[in-house]
């Protein structure tokens, strides 16, 4: 009897974890391959929209990139979210209106 | 006193109108789109053309309600109609207060997501002005579901107005809806940032929203204390 109701908490504990997962990928999107170019073009991206200095701002782009890899690499998986997210956090170390503009590129409507 | 209150009318619709979000979002958002991908030139071409897609939608879509009002009532608004109308101007107000922007730190609308992903994407293609008119001219239907009652009502007080005036307010109208884009085009030109002027949208948000909704409530008050309880007796 007691085993059974360990198992059966076991199997509920399991459950609820999966649930939670499941519900944290629904909110913070699909689980994404890091990519460090695509992440090093839409820096780019930004900063030519801000007028930025090319070069200096593949440097920043760059030094963000290797940041952001060593963090993916720690992780089991990754949203696209968290690496917008942990980009920005990064970024904003170098330029903040950069990393403002980063952040918020897609909840301007 | 009558053209005064319509005067009046048609200015709070169309600072209202030009207080909603969507062409504001819109236009810095083909800003972001435009200035990561092309040279400033075809960006400054591109919004230019957003603006004036803007400005002539909204000079035809109140030409157009004011001609539908004269084919449906011959007249303006009647007695019983004008409480209707200020029924739903009260109601926008509503919506504004609740429903307009989405919560969190940024200015997300109440539009669904695939419209702001296509709004996204046209930006992202647009090359010449004509593409950006089209942009400005979806933007102000976009705006539709909360700017048609303002512009029904600027429609009427329009009717209310001596001939020689009316061309002159429509302009008057439309080039006050879209005042905010050409400020925002006029300081990007001066050299603030897109971050700076994201960051003063984000930090306004609830000033907006309220300032609107006030706008909508003070129409509806207008109307009801002017046009209805003023002509009872």
């Amino acid at each position: 009897m007691k085993i059974k109701e360990k198992v059966k908490t076991a199997y509920r504990r399991a459950e609820a974890k999966k649930q939670a997962t499941e519900k944290q990928m629904r909110k913070g999107g699909k689980k994404v391959k890091f990519s460090r170019k695509k992440l090093v073009d839409e820096i780019m991206f930004e900063a030519k929209v801000l007028g930025r200095h090319m070069g200096s701002a593949m440097i920043i782009a760059e030094e963000v990139a290797d940041e952001v890899e060593d963090w993916a690499n720690k992780r089991a998986f990754i949203t696209e979210e968290d690496i917008t997210r942990v980009a920005s956090k990064k970024l904003e170390k170098y330029d903040k209106d950069l990393a403002y503009i980063y952040k918020n590129r897609d909840t301007i409507i | 006193m009558e053209n005064l209150v319509d005067v009046a009318l048609i200015i709070l619709a169309a600072v209202a109108n030009s207080g909603l979000q969507l062409g504001a979002g819109t236009l810095l958002l083909l800003y972001n789109e435009s200035l990561g991908r092309r040279v400033r030139k075809t960006t400054r071409q591109v919004t230019r053309g957003f603006i004036t897609g803007a400005f002539l939608l909204s000079l035809l879509l109140v030409s157009t309600v004011m001609l539908i009002i004269l084919l449906i009532n011959s007249q303006p608004f009647t007695l019983e109609q004008l409480p209707v109308v200020a029924g739903v101007a009260l109601a926008g107000a509503v919506i504004v207060f609740g429903l307009y922007f989405r919560s969190g730190k940024n200015t997300m609308l109440w539009i669904p997501n695939w419209m702001a992903k296509y709004f996204k994407k046209r930006a992202g293609k647009a090359d010449s002005a004509a593409e950006g008119m089209a942009i400005g001219m979806m933007a102000v239907l976009g705006e539709l579901p909360f700017s048609i009652i303002l512009i029904v009502i600027a429609a009427n007080s329009l009717l209310n107005l001596p001939q020689a005036v009316i061309i002159l307010a429509i302009v008057g109208y439309a080039l006050i809806t879209v005042m905010p884009l050409i400020i925002m085009k006029l300081l990007i030109k001066s050299g603030s940032s897109l971050a700076e002027i994201q960051r003063w949208r984000v930090k306004n948000k609830t000033f907006f929203r309220i300032f609107v909704g006030i706008c909508y409530v003070a129409i509806a008050v207008f109307l009801i204390a002017f046009k209805i309880l003023g002509n009872v007796n």
